[in-house]
């Protein structure tokens, strides 16, 4: 037991933590909190908000060229003025951390075995025997079957590399764990079973977890306290049950209400409008006042204080540093109140002609490996399905399920081996038979946006000159826009951004020009690959917005490619749930996701709402 | 399974030499006249020499078959006889006594490419910035933009004419003279092929060293000795061992030139003697050890990389 544990004080306590540059622009301002022994604090905000920086500031183990100044104290160790030396020995042993991205965090040329011996106390490193029966007790401990020990990192899938990584971090039973966004490169449901056992082992040990993430749903199916951070600085620190029922500042209600729903459609997606600001520029104001509707001059005389606001309701001390929170605090109960109440009418389907028929689709890699062994792998297995005019068709699914493949088919980007695909009346399953006229008419058809906007548009070229170049290509076909100003129009930004290169976007504003690169032509058939999965909540349902509006206005249909159910509920009037290659349930949205059928789907649906069975454990 | 593998890689190995000694052997055919004033040379025509080349050649049978034949012979390691460098002596005489010297010389700039310039690179991509890595960059930047030959002639100068520590030509006998003798040319040698790994081997460290897993590894409070050379020092190893192959054989190709400059009786010296001689038989004997040792360099290469990467040894395994 610890001393901070036997006392009750805070086992980590924080005190206007600075992180700066070294040419001194502030990224990070005046970050303050306590987290007592076996607590769990989730730390959300949008990207750029400032919350890796935090928690690496917390272990000392900030990026290059980044210092940090201010008071942390770790249960009697100053973090910030010990030596790298003085800490060594704390690490692993008194606090740990998890890194984002378990493909990454492990030694390639290291086996599991490895990996964790050489993390466990001295006392169980040293014998063969001791060790290997400590390493199997750990294997065990994150689910993994003891045959994983003798494995390389790159024969273990991502959910097994994560239980591996934290296995390894918390080998020598560490009383923090720092996770940040351990989840964020997995798959949907892996996701679900590796936040369980972070949730399981935080329990059963005890254990201090600060977990960062970007996603509220799951900042609040694990958290005790929830602490949001903005553009560097820290707006509210609540109770986790109070930030879910009744968020404190207009930031977190705006983040909550952009969520997208799981369970219901929703007329209209909330978002918050605007950017967010450097957090240099910010330090002396309300950082959020540019994009709040109840900013007044109040708010932008000085830093608005993180004041105490706890009320009765409150398991918790609540933070918030909003100065208007006690005149607008009913005004947020409301919007909360109303949000909750008005689930929307889906409209119903559009039942028009059938634009594209795809027929028992099957696509089959054969590789010849480097000795001349031919192997095989099928990724696409007898997929059907019609998509009629101005319907929109989603496609469920994880990584590896055949989603992409799927598009790249149509898109002719990849032959498919097997079926057909039919687009309007032509054939255009292999599209080097097509004539070249016929391509083209193909190609104005179809187009596709992209989950990766900063990898999908040409860095050198200016918006206005890529936006010409698809728009001369689209040039004769009525149903294209005649004009850069009314294709911008089109995705919601001035003539002005026709002067901007890329590289000067947000990413949400980057996602917009690619939508608009693919408006330019007219298509009738948008393919949306994870649209929104790289954006952050707040401009996820600015970009949905955009997207449902064009549908509305030109009819035009859409594949929805996703694993986001609840992208897949908002957008889409039929879905596929597509699992290995193989379509395993269809049906319309609404039904298919309130009842499903198929053990799969159930998994799904069970897992984003937070009742994930323990014990199902697929990538075991 | 892996021995499957490594005889696979073999196999293929022995291909690609059968190829080279096809192409090796049509020089003959190739080189200007018929095969018989090729074989011939400068000497004089006498009736008897005509009738020993031809039996020695089987010049009277289909090309296919003198190959065959040729091909039976070198395989016996009978080369033929030179023409004209060392008129009369066996070529296979000649490749050995020559081949030790351009051995020596290689090996002795291998050792100092690995004890200097390989350790040099790694610390400067560890260090990366600070004055160590400043001076070992600029050092390989110029080493790389000099040719060799006035790297070679510079050195020659300030060490040999100038300072007279090392001799300026010949082989000298004895361990230590002969160790005297191919410093400079094996200084020349390192430092250019050092230059290129320097810079290499300086990326991969630095490369390494920013990785996630170095990140974790220091997270988990693993001891500086353990990261550096458990993780460090074996992942940078990869891309260098890849390159390696490249590197030797620059290596090989660099000597034979530096072997002219420092006018060592060297392969390479050979091989450019009996090319302006038109000494076929000379000319097939080099050529093809030359090519043997690059086949075999290569070989070496993938099965080390076999040995450090479990990634390649798992393909290996479930390929075979
Ligand atoms: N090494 C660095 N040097 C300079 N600025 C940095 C550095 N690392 C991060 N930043 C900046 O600091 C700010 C906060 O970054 P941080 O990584 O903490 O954000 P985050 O909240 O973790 O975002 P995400 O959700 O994208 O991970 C960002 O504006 C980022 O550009
Ligand atoms: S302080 Fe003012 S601007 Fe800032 S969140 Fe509160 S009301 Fe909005
Ligand atoms: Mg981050």
């Amino acid at each position: 037991m610890s001393p901070a544990a036997a006392t009750d004080g805070p086992l980590l306590s924080v005190r206007d933590l600075e992180v700066r540059t070294a040419a001194g622009r502030t990224l990070v301002h005046k970050a303050s909190f306590d987290l007592k022994a076996g607590e769990v604090l989730g730390i959300v905000g949008e990207s750029g908000s400032g919350k890796t920086l935090t928690a690496r500031a917390l272990v000392q183990a900030l990026p290059e060229g980044v210092v940090a100044d201010g008071d942390i104290d770790f249960d009697g160790t100053k973090i910030l003025q010990s030596s790298a030396r003085d800490l060594r020995p704390l690490r692993g042993s008194r606090f740990a951390m998890v890194l984002q991205d378990p493909f990454t965090a492990l030694n390639p040329l290291q086996t599991v075995h490895e990996h964790i011996r050489e993390s466990l106390d001295p006392k169980f490193r040293a014998g063969r025997v001791t060790a290997r029966a400590e390493v199997e007790r750990r294997l065990a401990e994150v689910g993994l079957a003891k045959e994983v020990a003798d494995r390389y990192p790159f024969q273990l899938s991502g959910g097994m590399r994560q239980r591996v990584v934290i296995a390894a971090a918390l080998a020598r039973d560490p009383q923090l764990l720092i996770a940040d966004e351990p989840t964020t490169a997995l798959d949907a449901s892996t996701q679900a079973q590796v936040l369980d056992l972070l949730r399981t082992l935080q329990r059963e040990r005890g254990m201090a977890l600060i977990l960062i993430t970007h996603d509220l749903r799951v900042a609040f199916s694990v958290s005790d306290s929830i602490m949001v951070m903005y553009s560097g600085t820290v707006l509210e620190h609540a109770p986790a049950s109070s930030m879910s029922a009744a968020p404190r500042h207009p930031y977190s209600l705006g983040l909550l209400l952009a969520e997208p729903s799981v369970t219901h459609y929703q007329d209209t997606l909330s978002f918050i409008p605007g950017q967010v600001p450097a957090a240099d520029t910010v330090t002396s104001r309300c950082a959020f006042a540019d994009r709040c509707r109840w900013s007044t001059p109040s708010c932008t005389d000085k830093a608005p204080p993180l004041a105490d606001i706890t009320r009765v309701e409150d398991a918790a001390r609540h933070t918030s540093a909003c100065v208007r929170i006690a005149e607008i605090g009913a005004q947020m109960d409301d919007a909360m109140r109303s949000h909750a109440a008005r689930p929307g009418i889906a409209p119903t389907p559009t039942t028009g002609a059938p634009l594209l028929q795809v027929t028992d689709l099957g696509k089959t890699y054969r590789s010849n490996s480097l000795l001349g062994r031919r192997t095989q792998t099928t990724v696409l297995k007898g997929v059907s399905f019609t998509l009629a005019r101005g319907e929109s068709l989603g496609l469920l699914g994880e990584t590896g399920s055949g989603k992409t493949t799927t598009a790249r088919c149509i898109l002719g980007l990849t032959a498919a081996t097997a079926g057909s695909i039919e687009l309007d009346g032509v054939d255009i399953t292999d599209y080097r038979r097509l004539r070249g006229e016929q391509r083209a008419q193909v190609r104005g058809k179809v187009q596709v946006v992209f989950q990766d906007p900063y990898a999908s548009l040409n860095p050198s070229l200016t918006v206005g000159a890529a936006l010409s170049e698809a728009l001369s290509a689209g040039a004769g076909n009525e149903r294209a826009p005649s004009s850069l100003e009314e294709l911008l129009g089109l995705v919601g930004l001035s003539s002005s951004y026709a002067v901007r290169k890329p590289s000067a976007l947000s990413g949400g504003e980057r996602q917009r020009v690619a939508i608009a690169r693919s408006l330019a032509v007219g298509p009738e058939l948008l393919i949306c690959d994870e649209p929104v999965a790289a954006l952050d909540v707040s401009v996820q349902a600015q970009v949905l917005e955009l997207l449902r509006d064009i549908r509305s206005r030109f009819k035009t249909s859409m594949l929805f490619i996703t694993h986001d159910l609840s992208v897949a509920r908002q957008m889409t009037d039929r879905t596929l749930v597509l699992r290995g290659g193989e379509v395993v349930e269809a049906g319309p949205t609404a039904q298919l996701l309130d009842a499903p059928e198929h053990a799969y789907t159930q998994s799904l649906v069970a897992a984003v709402s937070g009742h994930a069975p323990v014990t199902a454990r697929s990538d075991r | 399974m892996i021995a499957v593998f490594v005889l696979k890689r073999i196999g293929a190995g022995v291909v690609l030499l059968l190829v080279l000694s096809f192409l090796v052997f049509s020089l003959l055919s190739l080189s200007p006249g018929t095969p018989l004033q090729a074989l011939l040379g400068t000497r004089t025509a006498s009736p008897e020499l005509i009738d020993s080349l031809n039996v020695r050649y089987h010049l009277n049978d289909p090309f296919v078959v003198q190959y065959g034949r040729w091909l039976g012979d070198v395989v016996r390691l009978d080369l033929g006889s030179s023409i004209s460098v060392q008129g009369g002596t066996a070529v296979g005489d000649i490749l050995g006594e020559r081949l030790a010297l351009t051995a020596e010389l290689a090996l002795y700039a291998l050792l100092l490419v690995l004890t200097v310039g390989l350790p040099l690179g790694m610390a400067a991509g560890i260090r990366r910035g600070r004055r160590l890595d400043r001076a070992v960059s600029l050092g390989a930047t110029m080493a790389i933009s000099a040719p060799a030959f006035v790297m070679a002639i510079v050195l020659l100068y300030i060490f040999g004419v100038a300072l007279k520590w090392f001799p300026v030509y010949g082989t000298g006998t004895g361990f230590t003279e002969r160790v005297s003798h191919l410093t400079l040319p094996a200084v020349t040698l390192a430092t250019v092929l050092s230059a290129v790994l320097i810079r290499q081997t300086r990326a991969a460290m630095m490369n390494v060293m920013s990785q996630d897993y170095v990140a974790f590894a220091r997270l988990r409070g693993l001891s500086p000795r353990r990261i550096l050379v458990r993780y460090a020092l074996r992942n940078a190893s990869l891309p260098v061992i890849t390159s390696l192959g490249l590197i030797l054989v620059s290596l090989l190709s660099s000597t034979l030139f530096i072997e002219q400059v420092f006018s060592l009786p060297g392969i390479g010296t050979l091989l450019l003697q009996a090319v302006t001689n038109t000494d076929v038989p000379v000319v097939q004997g080099t050529v093809l050890i030359l090519g043997a040792a690059v086949i075999l360099i290569n070989l070496a290469v993938d099965l080390l990389s076999l040995v450090v990467d479990p990634r390649v040894r798992l393909v290996a395994k479930e390929g075979a």
